[in-house]
């Protein structure tokens, strides 16, 4: 299941595809790329706690985290 | 100290109950000022004699309770810089001089413009235009006159970096763009001193508090060379809520890191999305996952 924070979260729901059967060549990169957000907004990536790197891939059942690139003050 | 102002002090303060219900000596407003009158001392110097001696200057009494006397002295005896007077600094400057940490050094090279005045709390209607840098140390010096607050027109740079930071106890992170967040953070790491860092867009926002040797901006944004200068508030926005919400645990960490109490959000980044009502820790020590 991939969740997304702040802005990133509606290019998850808007597909309606924040469940989907990823396959073992299916790296966290490619799951930013499926769902069209661009890369450089993702800060950081987690897979259930822990922190990956975008090449990390996740198996099935796992919990993926997008958090999104915050700058402002 | 010496004693003749120990005897001052005692002879003009009064005692309430403390907050653990034993009577507590305070020293209000005017009498501290009548002691700087009299010993040719400034506030902040009769303020620290007065708290070493355990009489509480009476507008700190309601931080007593959880701070100590000892937790105001440190927070009065400690210097920290605010760089960027924005949403977050503005803020900042607000909870920082109210808590009563005693010298502040606040830095920003911008005017105040239209689109500021959803959520920087230091823009009125009639502040439009005006240097930011003024009007904060106006706000602090009105809400505490015993600050000592120094003032920087201008941004930080890697040419003027260590010179302005040399001699502060902490850093606080109000940017808005990561380059100069980045150079802060290998600032601190030279001068050996804290950074909390907080920013926000949208409903979210995050925080965390940098020591030495953590290097937690590097995590979060990359190294130098990162492909962007800015998050998505750029297309979101931010929310006066969301500053709020940041800047308040910015204020928060301050404090504790100068004071010893609590546990800083070190090598720890908290992340709050309130569109959801959402919260989560990242873990930001060990090596990602690959």
């Amino acid at each position: 299941m991939v969740k997304g924070f702040g802005a990133v979260r509606k290019y998850v729901e808007e597909k309606g595809n924040n469940v989907f059967e990823v396959d073992d060549l299916f790296s966290v990169r490619d799951i930013i790329k499926h769902l069209k957000i661009n890369p450089d907004l993702v800060a950081l990536v987690t897979v259930n706690g822990d922190r990956v790197s975008k090449d990390f891939h996740p198996k099935d059942g796992d919990e993926i985290f997008l958090l999104n690139m915050v700058s402002g003050g | 100290m010496e004693k003749a102002i120990l005897n001052k002090l005692k002879e003009r303060s009064t005692t309430v109950s403390g907050p653990d219900g034993n009577p507590l000596a305070v020293l209000s407003l005017s009498e501290r000022d009548s002691l700087c009158r009299y010993f040719r001392l400034s506030p902040r110097e009769v303020e620290l004699h007065s708290l070493e001696a355990g009489i509480v200057p009476l507008r700190y009494l309601k931080n007593i309770g959880t701070l100590s006397v000892e937790g105001q002295r440190r927070l009065l005896s400690s210097k920290v810089a605010v760089v960027g007077l924005g949403g977050l600094g503005g803020l900042l400057v607000e909870l920082l001089a109210r808590v009563g940490v005693g010298g502040m050094l606040i830095i920003d090279g911008d005017r105040f413009a239209e689109d500021n005045l959803n959520r920087q709390i230091l823009l009125h209607e009639k502040g439009i235009s005006l240097v930011k840098a003024r009007l904060a140390e106006k706000r602090v010096r009105d809400i505490n006159s015993a600050i000592e607050v120094e003032r920087w027109e201008g941004f930080v740079t890697e040419k003027n970096a260590l010179h302005l930071f040399s001699s502060v106890n902490l850093v606080c992170d109000a940017l808005d763009n990561i380059s100069s967040r980045l150079l802060l953070q290998s600032t601190c790491e030279q001068l050996n001193i804290p950074l909390v860092h907080g920013a926000v867009a949208g409903f979210s926002g995050q925080v965390t508090s940098i020591f030495p040797g953590d290097a937690s901006l590097s995590i979060i944004y990359g190294e130098k060379g990162i492909a962007v200068e800015r998050g998505t508030e750029v297309e979101e926005g931010i929310l006066s809520g969301a500053v709020g919400m940041v800047a308040s645990l910015q204020a928060q960490e301050v404090i504790k890191i100068l004071t010893g109490k609590g546990a800083a959000l070190q090598r720890k980044l908290l992340v709050i999305d309130t569109e959801r009502g959402e919260m989560r820790y990242i873990q930001l020590q060990q090596e990602e996952k690959t």
